[in-house]
């Protein structure tokens, strides 16, 4: 950790390390860096042949390496660049090279902005913004002192304290980034070196894996994929499942849609504003809760409303903003369903009796279709368990296996088989899979919607009331587990990508109409409650001239606290006053011609034991008055004693009576 | 004035492009290193201000030097902020005069300019700028001095041989000898008999005594003689053999004067005679040939140049010998030297050591100038201490 810039120049490693993964490259750079460092200087300087090398070099060893281990050989310029890093940590370098390893360092930290665009950039950018500064100033006062550009500099003075970046500076080099972040224009065309959002094999990001965390999402179920602030929320829906060929389920068919795009906002519908964080995770659906009549987003292109109330996209997650905005209505009308249509979601396997018996038995006497849906829901809630990584069911009869036997599972298990109980007593039903809204976050207080809350759930049809949800799963399930520290670093993240990664343009537009807006109202306000302000201006103008006034009369008026040199020359001036009226007092009167060293000169011819401390105050004297130089601490306790000493020794010596000539010598 | 510094126009290609890269993709934070970028130059541009605001720098009065010569009396600077100014530079035209690490608030330092000046001029001080880069160096902010006064920085004159002087006239003190006797002067020759509208001081009354009547004290002719040095202007157009030619005609003029001779000196972009006696103060010459601008590039045209010293040459003395310090010889200067020597004029011409010559006529003095001595045509310039 020699310097600012070899910081600066590890974090653009660790940068690059990034490039390739989490942990090994980055400890490895990490490590390679120290090594460099610790090199003995001089006996493993590089020739310059391989400085010149290092960059191809550096570049061809990723490529190989990126074909070996598979990985993405797109940043291999940033590696090349790395090893002339290290080649150079191991000399000396020039100014020029210095400011250039500063670059270099800037163009590794531009590589991490592509590939690390969650929580740790804020680390490695707050980082940057500490050393970069310091790094910056670091090599221009050692190009300055080398004596870059003129002659050498005059050095700082004695007393003056070395120098060192003011915090301020550095609190305004963070300001203007933060204002110019926020104010600066911006676009987004989508790049060839945008890191898709899902890598393939990534299988941990997918829905139907998340509702069963036994198929390897649980390290990121926690997650926020989205925040939607609204009110009355429901289920949000991503996926229907409304066919069941008797051993699964599976999506709707393309069978129709309507569009749903509109600019404007509807009166009396309940708005929506989402914002998400993977848009590439939705899959070109639009989560979306209750009866959607309009939906407004920038990040995807043409949504429409399936027949089974699922907002698909034609294209989504490359440009724009990732809010989206929709409208839901909040008093629909009962949906009609063809005849077609209610034979085709009433479909299902012949129940076997004891299941029969068992939902007869459940629903007792009940009539009323929508009373027994419910009926049938409240006991599947009260009476089964809900159990991640239940054992597989039955292939043959799964129902009954889980209705009559294993009585627990998972979220698609109850849907599933409320769906299917459903069916048998004649209830077009279909499955829906998506996400219960969290809690409210407590930074922006919309809605978190993490991965762990994704859910299966059932929408019963029914005449005369349409489409209704029923959710059979037992509601401990539902329940978020209390906030930990985890949630919080999450929330965290997900307000650097709702706030900084995804700032873009109508972003700017919308904090900037905020901005105009606040400073309209504040403006008005004032200009409500003008007269106060100008009394209240007037009061502080008032007071401020009567203070003045007040202390020019009484003479009061803070003197300006002397600097360290007018203290000085305060004090040797007052010093070689004392010296000459000890001296007059003993006969030794300076006469208005002599200069202080004539002075001397004229008492050095009556040798006396005080001459060395007359001479150390007229040096004194003559060098602060003259030379502008500032007293140390020691100085000022030695000139102290030194007038003591004069004080002490009565027998001063005598000045002879005629004075010598002037200009004798100069002891300096 | 406030402008990026090399490494800061380097920062500002890195931040565009970031900036470009920035609307290829997704994520802003492409821009968020850019903006960082700008922190870093808007703190610098703001710190560097305030440092140069917050200090004086209060030179000596008119410094007069010669080329090559040091400022010996300090400057004060002083930093009336309440912050420290670092990295301070104080650049004239002739080059950085100091570099300052430090001042301290409140604090006055006297520092010494290292800066040797090479070439003559004037350099006035509310020309020189006072810059500072901190604490970045990214940006450079300069101030000029708001002080009156100048460094003149006078031709470095070197020993040569005076040019030839034409036109002998009478003069007390001259130190040429005439042939003939006067009743004034200061080499005593011996006594005439007193003729009418002789003086009564200059009876010699020792020699009249004896009896051969009133004799009257006769005296060595003493002569000067008269020398037109005539500058071209810098016709050629190039400023380093421009500065020779001011050099070698320095030289000359205060060789003629050490010759005792008068000397008239003109040169043809400027047109301002100067008549300087043999004992006259030569520092205003010198001051004259320091602030010596070369001619404006509109009447560097070969006629122009020859019409120009034929103007000069008419302004001197026409019983004087000219001296021609030319940057350029060209066939309309060869033909007015020609009709110059046709005229029964004394003429010498002296030719940067580079130059081309042009078939001359007979009697004509053509000599070569270095930046350091004047040799005849044919001779090596011997190099000689500037004087």
């Amino acid at each position: 950790m020699k310097s600012a810039r070899h910081q600066l120049v590890l974090l653009g490693l660790v940068c690059q390390g990034l490039s390739w993964d989490d942990y090994v490259a980055p400890g490895l750079y990490a490590l390679l860096w120290v090594a460099c460092l610790a090199a003995p200087a001089g006996r493993l300087r590089l020739r310059p042949s391989f400085e010149a090398a290092a960059l191809p070099l550096g570049v061809a060893a990723a490529l190989v390496l990126a074909r070996l281990t598979g990985q993405s050989a797109q940043f291999a310029l940033g590696h090349g660049l790395a090893l002339v890093q290290f080649a150079r940590l191991l000399r000396p370098l020039s100014a020029r090279e210095q400011r250039l390893s500063l670059v270099i360092a800037l163009f590794h930290l531009g590589v991490a902005c592509v590939v690390v665009q969650d929580l740790r950039f804020a680390g490695l950018l707050l980082a940057a913004a500490w050393l970069l500064p310091r790094a910056l100033a670091e090599v221009q006062a050692e190009a300055f002192a080398a004596g870059a550009g003129g002659p050498d500099p005059v050095p700082a003075a004695p007393g003056q304290s070395a120098w060192r970046l003011p915090v301020r500076t550095q609190a305004l080099v963070v300001g203007v980034m933060v204002v110019t972040f926020l104010g600066l224009p911006r676009g987004s065309y989508g790049s060839p070196f945008s890191r898709p959002a899902i890598r393939s094999g990534d299988q941990g990001t997918r829905l139907d894996s998340v509702l069963d965390p036994r198929r390897g999402a649980v390290a990121r179920s926690r997650r926020i994929l989205l925040q939607i602030q609204g009110e009355r929320l429901g289920y949000l829906r991503c996926l229907a499942l409304p066919e069941f060929d008797g051993q699964v389920w599976r999506a709707e068919r393309r069978t129709g849609w309507r569009r749903i795009y509109g600019r404007d906002p509807l009166a009396g519908c309940l708005p929506r504003r989402v914002q998400v964080k993977y848009p590439a995770l939705l899959a070109r659906v639009v989560p979306t809760d209750g009866r959607v009549v309009r939906v407004r987003g920038t990040f995807f292109h043409s949504p429409v409303e399936t027949v089974h109330g699922i907002v698909r996209a034609e294209d989504m997650g490359r440009r724009g903003s990732n809010t989206y905005e929709y409208w839901t209505n909040p008093a629909p009308g009962p949906q009609d369903l063809t005849a077609a249509q209610a034979r085709w979601l009433t479909q299902h396997p012949a129940p076997s009796p004891e299941l029969t018996r068992w939902l007869d038995e459940t629903l007792g006497d009940s009539t009323d279709p929508y009373a027994a849906a419910r009926r049938l829901e409240q006991h599947l809630r009260d009476t089964f368990t809900y159990t991640l990584g239940a054992p597989e069911l039955s292939r043959d009869d799964a129902l009954d296996d889980f209705v009559l036997r294993q009585r627990q599972g998972h979220c698609e298990r109850f849907a599933s088989a409320l769906a299917l109980l459903l069916r048998q007593r004649g209830v077009p039903t279909r499955v829906m899979v998506g996400y219960v809204p969290g809690r409210p976050n407590w930074i922006s207080g919309r809605f978190d919607v993490r991965f762990r809350d994704a859910h299966a759930w059932t929408e019963a049809w029914f005449p005369g009331r349409g489409w209704e949800a029923f959710d059979a799963t037992p509601r401990a399930a539902l329940e978020s587990p209390a906030s930990s520290v985890a949630d919080l670093w999450e929330a965290a993240d997900f307000a650097w990508f709702a706030y900084v990664v995804n700032f873009d343009a109508p972003t700017q537009t919308a904090l900037a109409t905020r901005v105009a807006q606040a400073l309209g109202s504040g403006a008005e306000w004032a200009a409500r409650h003008l007269a106060w302000f100008g009394a209240a201006a007037l009061a502080v103008v008032a007071l401020a001239w009567a203070g003045r006034a007040v202390c020019r009369v009484r003479g009061a008026r803070p003197a300006p606290v002397p600097d360290a040199q007018q203290r000085a020359l305060a004090l040797a001036a007052a010093s070689y006053g004392r010296m000459l009226r000890l001296l007059a007092a003993h006969g030794h009167q300076r006469a208005p011609q002599q200069t202080p060293w004539e002075f001397v000169a004229a008492l050095e011819c009556a040798p006396a034991p005080a001459l060395s401390e007359i001479r150390f105050i007229t040096r004194v004297f003559c060098e602060t008055r003259y030379g502008r130089r500032p007293l140390g601490g020691a100085e000022e306790a030695e000139l102290e004693r030194a007038l003591e000493r004069i004080a002490g020794t009565g027998a001063a010596p005598r000045t002879p009576q005629t004075p010598p000539a002037r200009g004798l010598r100069n002891t300096r | 004035m406030i402008r990026p510094t090399r490494t800061g126009w380097g920062l500002l290609l890195v931040g565009a492009l970031l900036y470009l890269a920035s609307f290829t993709s997704q994520a802003s934070l492409l821009l968020s290193v850019m903006s960082l970028l700008a922190g870093c130059l808007v703190a610098n541009a703001l710190a560097a201000r305030r440092s140069v605001r917050s200090v004086d720098v209060r030179p000596p009065p008119t410094t007069v030097l010669a080329e090559g010569q040091r400022v010996s009396q300090p400057w004060e600077v002083a930093n009336h902020g309440r912050e420290a100014a670092h990295c301070l530079a104080l650049r004239s035209a002739a080059g950085s005069l100091f570099r300052l690490a430090a001042v301290g608030p409140g604090q006055s330092l006297l520092v010494v300019p290292d800066l040797a000046f090479a070439k003559r001029g004037v350099f006035r001080y509310d020309a020189a700028r006072l810059t500072c880069e901190e604490p970045f160096g990214l940006v450079a902010v300069a101030r000029r001095l708001v002080v009156a006064g100048e460094v003149v920085v006078c031709p470095a004159v070197y020993h040569t041989e005076p040019p030839p002087a034409a036109g002998y006239d009478l003069m007390v003190g001259g130190r040429h000898k005439g042939t003939r006797r006067t009743t004034s002067g200061t080499q005593f020759a011996g006594v005439r008999p007193l003729r009418p509208g002789d003086p009564l001081r200059q009876v010699h009354w020792k020699s009249s005594a004896k009896g051969r009547g009133l004799m009257v004290k006769v005296y060595d002719e003493e002569l000067s003689g008269r020398v037109t040095v005539v500058l071209d202007g810098g016709a050629c157009g190039v400023a380093a053999t421009f500065d020779d030619a001011v050099r070698c005609a320095g030289s000359l003029m205060f060789a003629a004067l050490d010759a005792g001779h008068h000397v008239e000196w003109v040169d043809a972009g400027q047109m301002i005679p100067r008549i300087v006696p043999p004992f006259a103060d030569v520092q205003e010459l010198l001051e004259d040939l320091a602030r010596l601008e070369m001619q404006p590039p509109a009447a560097r045209s070969a006629t122009g140049c020859a019409v120009a010293l034929r103007r000069a040459v008419d302004m001197g003395s026409s019983r004087s010998a000219v001296s021609l310090v030319l940057t350029v010889f060209d066939d309309a200067t060869a033909e007015f030297v020609a009709e110059l020597q046709t005229a029964g004029r004394q003429v010498a011409v002296y030719l940067p050591a580079a130059a081309a010559t042009l078939p001359t006529g007979p009697g004509l003095a053509v000599s070569r100038y270095s930046a350091t001595a004047v040799a005849a045509a044919g001779a090596p310039a011997a190099s000689t201490e500037s004087g």
